[in-house]
């Protein structure tokens, strides 16, 4: 039969996702060449991608500047350098990216964009600089008893019609306290209505250790479970405990959100822990990441 | 163009496997083919058959149900309406892989944007998440990478070959 001419083939893959394109690549020499084709990374492209690249600047280590990115010789390749590297928008406030599978954008909003109740007070939390993290600075945690942060993003921003997850990306030091059995309350949520909230634990390692601890001396048992102390073990692969990012970074779920892309609207995302109202310490914050539900 | 009050003119199409096909002319003209044919040959006998060699019957039956429909959605305001989703959504339940690959390959042969849109789409959708053998079988076609080729197109996109459909 008749084969389909390659710029239909590049029509009908650009339909699709990147990861499709990538697979399909390996169909056939024709499938390949139009897989690979600017035609279709421009569609998977956000349709604005060139105003974001041109008021951006580079993400440490890298100092070249994004605007060279304009100049790679093909739309793929500037495809996944926005996946594999991020860059920095809003005078360096936020990180973004793309995400892979699917094309859609990803933020990271830096500690210093977000509102640190005590942030300021250098007594209660320090502003470092760290190598491996996509911001000028972090923030550290000295102690507080009232901890809570808050993040915003616009949602008109956002890819639409799209399922987008948040996340808290952070450390502990090895000094790190307050953690242990005391969950943070966090929440995603337009600003103006109802947000979701959930209970989250920060440091599940030393958590489930000191568990078992506790649970043989009962004496102290009983003590945690006024402390508001859950008593399930935390599981592998639940969303209520932090995960390793593989950039030596963990990250814990706030919650998701649909952005259906029809009306503007504010997102914000909290972290609190100001009911036990104990001391709390050694945790560091790179900031919070918007990207899509997998 | 027909003018109001006069008979409505009936277009003749041959295709590759002989049949005559008389269609209304505003369907007709949505075969960006057909109209340039008679651009280009203004004083075109009105009984003058339009040969189709690259299209064949069973392809355009069906090109010519979706095009009359459409025309008449435009007629009658409904374009981008939910009848015409609906409309769509029936016309390509019944369809095989292999007629919408016959019907993909004549519209866009015949040049027919819209059409050829909604089958691009419709395409794509059937082929998301598939694997590469599901596509080759779809489309018919033979591999004709070699091994190391195909290797190392494999290994540079490891990361989309994870998790797709049972064929």
């Amino acid at each position: 039969m008749s084969l389909l001419p390659e710029g239909c083939i590049a029509n009908v893959i650009s339909c699709t996702t990147p990861r499709d394109a990538c697979r399909l690549s390996l169909v056939s020499s024709i499938f390949k060449s139009a897989a690979e084709s600017d035609a279709v990374w421009e569609r998977f492209l956000p349709p604005e991608y060139q105003s974001i690249i041109s008021k951006s600047s580079p993400c440490p280590p890298s100092s070249s500047s994004p605007s060279s990115l304009l100049c790679l010789p093909s739309k793929k390749e500037l495809f996944l350098s926005l996946c594999d590297h991020p860059i920095l928008i809003d005078d360096g406030k936020k990180a973004f990216s793309l995400d892979k599978q699917s094309g859609k954008k990803c933020y990271m909003i830096s500690a210093r964009d977000l509102m640190i109740v005590w942030g300021d007070t250098p007594t209660y939390w320090r502003w470092t600089s760290l190598p491996g993290t996509r911001f000028q600075e972090v923030a550290e945690l000295i102690c507080v008893c009232w901890l809570e942060m808050r993040g915003k993003i616009s949602t008109c921003i956002l890819s639409p019609g799209t399922h987008y997850t948040a996340y808290l990306v952070f450390k502990l030091t090895a000094g790190s306290y307050g953690f242990e059995c005391q969950p943070v309350e966090v929440s995603v949520g337009l600003v103006g209505s109802e947000s979701q909230k959930r209970s989250v634990y920060l440091d599940a390692i030393r958590g489930r250790r000191m568990q078992y601890r506790l649970g043989r001396r009962v004496g102290l048992f009983n003590r945690s479970r006024s402390l508001g102390w859950q008593a399930s073990l935390p599981r592998e692969n639940d969303d209520h405990h932090p995960k390793e990012r593989g950039d030596a970074w963990l990250e814990v779920e706030l919650g998701d959100f649909y952005n259906a892309g029809d009306e503007d609207g504010e997102l914000e995302m909290s972290i609190l822990e100001v009911r036990a109202g104990d001391w709390k310490g050694g945790l560091i914050v790179q900031g919070i990441e918007i990207r899509p539900k997998q | 163009m027909s003018k109001l009050g006069q008979a409505k003119r009936i277009i003749f199409l041959k295709t590759a496997d002989g049949q005559l096909f008389e269609v209304d002319e505003p369907v007709a003209m949505e075969f960006e083919i057909v109209k340039s044919f008679f651009d280009e040959n203004e004083d075109a006998a009105d009984d003058t058959v339009v040969p189709l060699p690259n299209v064949s019957a069973e392809p355009l039956a069906g090109i010519i149900e979706f095009c009359k429909a459409h025309v008449e959605f435009r007629a009658n305001g409904a374009a981008g309406k939910d009848e015409v989703k609906k409309f769509n959504a029936e016309y390509i339940k019944e369809k095989s892989n292999e007629q919408l690959k016959e019907l993909i390959l004549a519209a866009n042969y015949l040049n027919i944007k819209e059409m050829l849109d909604f089958l691009t789409e419709t395409i794509a959708n059937r082929l998301k998440n598939k694997s590469v053998e599901y596509v080759r079988a779809f489309f018919g076609i033979e591999n004709d990478f070699t091994p190391q080729e195909e290797e190392a197109v494999r290994k540079e996109y490891e990361w989309a070959f994870e998790g797709v459909d049972e064929d």
